[in-house]
């Protein structure tokens, strides 16, 4: 992996984590409180009277907001936030297990090493074919 | 457009949670066996921006508010699998700790708005992009439509979970034009958005849309008739 493309990486993060902490902020200071969508259908429609609490109603951040926080937006900002951080967690965990794939005749921390190759490529020149059902890509596996 | 835990039957929440979670393990497979460590970061990346997008709830008349799902960005950005494993990530963090969308409904939730939705964004977005081009226009015109249909498709997934498992008796149309008729006007801000992304992406690393590999260049040379697909 090449500094440009583990720089590439880190700023993806970053700008990516900023957007969505921008997001969440705007969120917790602008979002409708108007019911949503399908509330609104089960209100016109008189079945909204159907809905059961859910089990994790009780939870801390239930709702979006924080238990103990008064201030309705910094609640929502502060759920947002949290909720933001453990998806990161939970989805680059997820990923990183299922991409991580065994490297063939590399000491130890080889398997990071590829990590980021794919975003060097140019402009435009990552257009290739996808791979067909029959094609083994790691044929070097098991 | 979260469904939560009453409005549909157990039986039926149930099933719906059986094909989820066969739908999930398939991704689950299909990631394993063909996502490259080099996608970890998008694809994790595409998973908060899910959830950030989900937050925004923007007023579209009538004391109503709707918001995005994402799901069709997200495997048009990072292929099917991810995709729809990344929207799953969100789902669950959304009905554990917040409690936005049922426990029990979890299963219909992830069924309509991670697996439905993509079943009709990929393919959308795939096709057009193979067989127009992939010129700027066609990748808004292809993603504009692949989120729109994706919300048209979640919606379909919840009427058709009412008529077999609502727990309230009411006239299936009369159900069904409420819920399609909000979802279309949903479904028309998600396209606009989903397209605006995918453009702006596409334009500046191409490589970083999944749903382009394959796609045919800028340039074209070839007439129509000599179709790529194979």
């Amino acid at each position: 992996m090449t500094a440009g493309s583990r720089r590439f990486v880190a700023s993806l993060l970053i700008v990516g984590m900023l957007g969505s902490a921008l997001v969440a902020g705007l969120a917790g200071l602008f979002a409708s409180q108007e019911p949503d969508a399908l509330e609104r259908v089960a209100q016109e429609q008189g079945f909204a009277s159907t809905e059961q609490p859910s089990a994790a109603s009780d939870g801390l951040l239930a709702g979006y907001g924080v238990d103990g926080i008064e201030n309705e937006g910094l609640s929502t900002s502060i759920s947002t936030a949290a909720g933001l951080g453990l998806t990161l967690v939970l989805g680059l965990g997820l990923f990183w297990f299922l991409s991580r794939r065994p490297k063939a005749g590399t000491g130890p921390g080889g398997s990071v090493a590829g990590l980021g190759e794919d975003f060097a490529s140019p402009v435009g020149e990552d257009l290739s074919p996808e791979p067909q059902p029959g094609d083994d890509p790691w044929p070097d596996r098991g | 457009m979260h469904i939560p835990d009453g409005f549909i039957d157990a039986q039926v929440s149930l099933a719906a949670g059986v094909v989820a979670a066969g739908a999930v393990a398939v991704c689950l497979r299909g990631a394993r066996r063909t996502m490259e460590e080099s996608a970890a970061p998008m694809a994790g990346l595409v998973a908060v921006f899910v959830f950030a997008a989900q937050m925004f709830n923007f007023p579209i008349g009538a004391g109503t508010s709707g918001h995005l799902i994402g799901a069709a960005l997200a495997v048009i950005l990072v292929g099917p699998f991810a995709g729809v494993l990344s929207v799953t990530v969100v789902l669950v963090v959304q009905a554990l700790f917040f409690a936005d969308g049922g426990l029990t409904a979890l299963g219909l939730n992830v069924l309509n708005l991670a697996v439905f939705t993509a079943l009709v964004a990929w393919p959308t977005f795939k096709l057009i992009t193979r067989w127009v081009g992939s010129g700027k226009p066609v990748i808004l015109a292809a993603a504009g439509l692949a989120g729109f249909l994706s919300v048209v498709a979640a919606a379909s997934g919840f009427v058709i979970e009412f008529a077999l498992g609502g727990t309230t008796a009411i006239e299936l149309s009369t159900i069904a034009v409420a819920v399609l008729g909000v979802h279309s006007v949903i479904g028309i801000i998600e396209g606009v958005i989903t397209a605006l992304v995918v453009a702006a992406i596409a334009s500046v690393r191409p490589d970083l849309v999944a749903g382009l590999r394959g796609a045919r260049r800028r340039v074209q040379a070839r007439p129509v008739s000599h179709s790529v697909v194979s």
